[in-house]
């Protein structure tokens, strides 16, 4: 399967399908108070369903992103003095969580799936006092990537470009061979 | 941590605590509205887990589904969160359920027990992790000793004895019994000592 049909946005619901501007406009308005907390929101930008937006760090959403909470809520967790950033034209699925301690950046037209875990911090260490969070380490999820449902991109992880990764893969910072980078 | 004493509930203390409560809630709101959503989830494990047999002060931050007949027993400062989704701990009639003191528990964790799960004292649970002793072959009792770190998503199935202080990686799935002080990974999960494991690999 070619990345363009894996990465091709799926039909996404439309607010009050064959409504007229009014529809639109209130589609547009809710909306905009379900991402409310988010620092920065580009155009186009759907959200349906629960988006659970919470933390004091800084959440920012690019042009055209689908963020479908319809079936399940989404989490979108930044810490204090985090930067969350979600690339244009990428697509969340509902049960998704991310949690930034630091620094998450999505780039553009990325999947996230179904349940996906996306984490910037092991929050607790492998022997000693397991109530203090290590440091941080950034997670970058390059272009085009497809992460599939139960997903769980772990503290650290740089995700290549055109990346597929199938349901329940788990991603480090040392990355498995599981991944595949297809034939673009 | 568990030797501090458990105080008494006396009108005292309830007043002095309301009191400080009140001062911080002016002095420093956001540290007032944290010790106050932890009063909340005082009475919220008063009334969610009225079912289970609780020690004392059990916090429920969020939503939490107790269902079945069997017992539950909760020790003294365990800690359920609450997230997206809600915990449910399911106990068939005649099963017990225990968990002991300090351990914490996060959102949406699911633990069905038909016979016997004990999971020790100063647990870490993590998000989404499924516990069960019973699958559609057998049944066979779970037993999670203390200090165990369950991380994301982990699946703990039916027999399994995992030793104290050890590791459960994220998405893990654990079959077979697992010793202490070891890091288990992967589907299903192997381990190692945690002293031979890659710095932070669990997550």
């Amino acid at each position: 399967m070619r990345v363009e049909q894996l990465t091709r946005p799926a039909a996404t619901v439309e607010h009050g399908a064959g409504g007229g501007p009014v529809v639109l406009a209130a589609g547009s308005v809710i909306t905009a108070i379900r991402l409310r907390r988010c620092a920065a929101v580009g155009r186009r930008v759907r959200a349906f369903g629960r988006i659970w937006i919470h933390g004091d760090g800084r959440v920012l959403i690019g042009d055209d992103v689908t963020l479908d909470g319809s079936h399940a809520p989404i989490e979108l967790f930044a810490w204090a003095d985090a930067d969350l950033v979600i690339g244009s034209g990428t697509r969340i699925e509902g049960g998704a969580s991310i949690e930034c301690t630091r620094s998450i950046r999505i780039g553009a037209r990325v999947r996230v799936g179904t349940f996906a875990r996306i984490m910037d911090n092991h929050f607790h260490a492998l022997l000693g006092n397991r109530h203090v969070s290590p440091e941080p380490q950034p997670v970058v999820i390059g272009d085009d990537v497809v992460l599939g449902p139960r997903t769980i991109v772990m503290a650290g992880a740089t995700i290549p470009a055109g990346t597929v990764h199938g349901a329940a893969s788990i991603v480090r910072r040392d990355r498995r061979r599981t991944a595949r980078v297809p034939d673009a | 941590m568990e030797n501090l004493p458990v105080p008494r509930l006396t009108g005292r203390l309830v007043f002095r605590e309301l009191a400080g409560l009140l001062g911080l809630l002016v002095s420093d709101p956001r540290r007032g509205l944290r010790r106050l959503s932890r009063f909340v989830g005082l009475a919220r494990a008063r009334v969610l887990l009225r079912k289970c047999r609780c020690g004392a002060l059990v916090v429920a931050l969020g939503d939490v589904q107790v269902e079945g007949r069997g017992e539950v027993h909760i020790g003294d400062r365990v800690q359920l969160a609450g997230g997206m989704f809600a915990t449910k701990l399911t106990t068939l009639e005649g099963a017990t359920l225990s968990i002991e003191a300090n351990t914490l528990l996060s959102y949406g964790v699911t633990i069905r027990t038909a016979r016997r799960i004990r999971i020790g004292k100063r647990c870490q649970i993590a998000s989404m992790v499924v516990i069960r002793d019973q699958n559609e072959h057998t049944i066979a009792p779970v037993n999670i000793g203390d200090d165990v770190w369950l991380a994301y998503g982990a699946i703990i199935e039916p027999g399994v004895t995992i030793g104290a202080h050890s590791v459960i990686g994220a998405g893990a799935v654990v079959r077979s019994d697992v010793p202490p002080f070891s890091l288990a990974q992967g589907n299903p999960a192997t381990w190692t000592t945690i002293d031979r494991a890659p710095v932070s690999s669990a997550g």
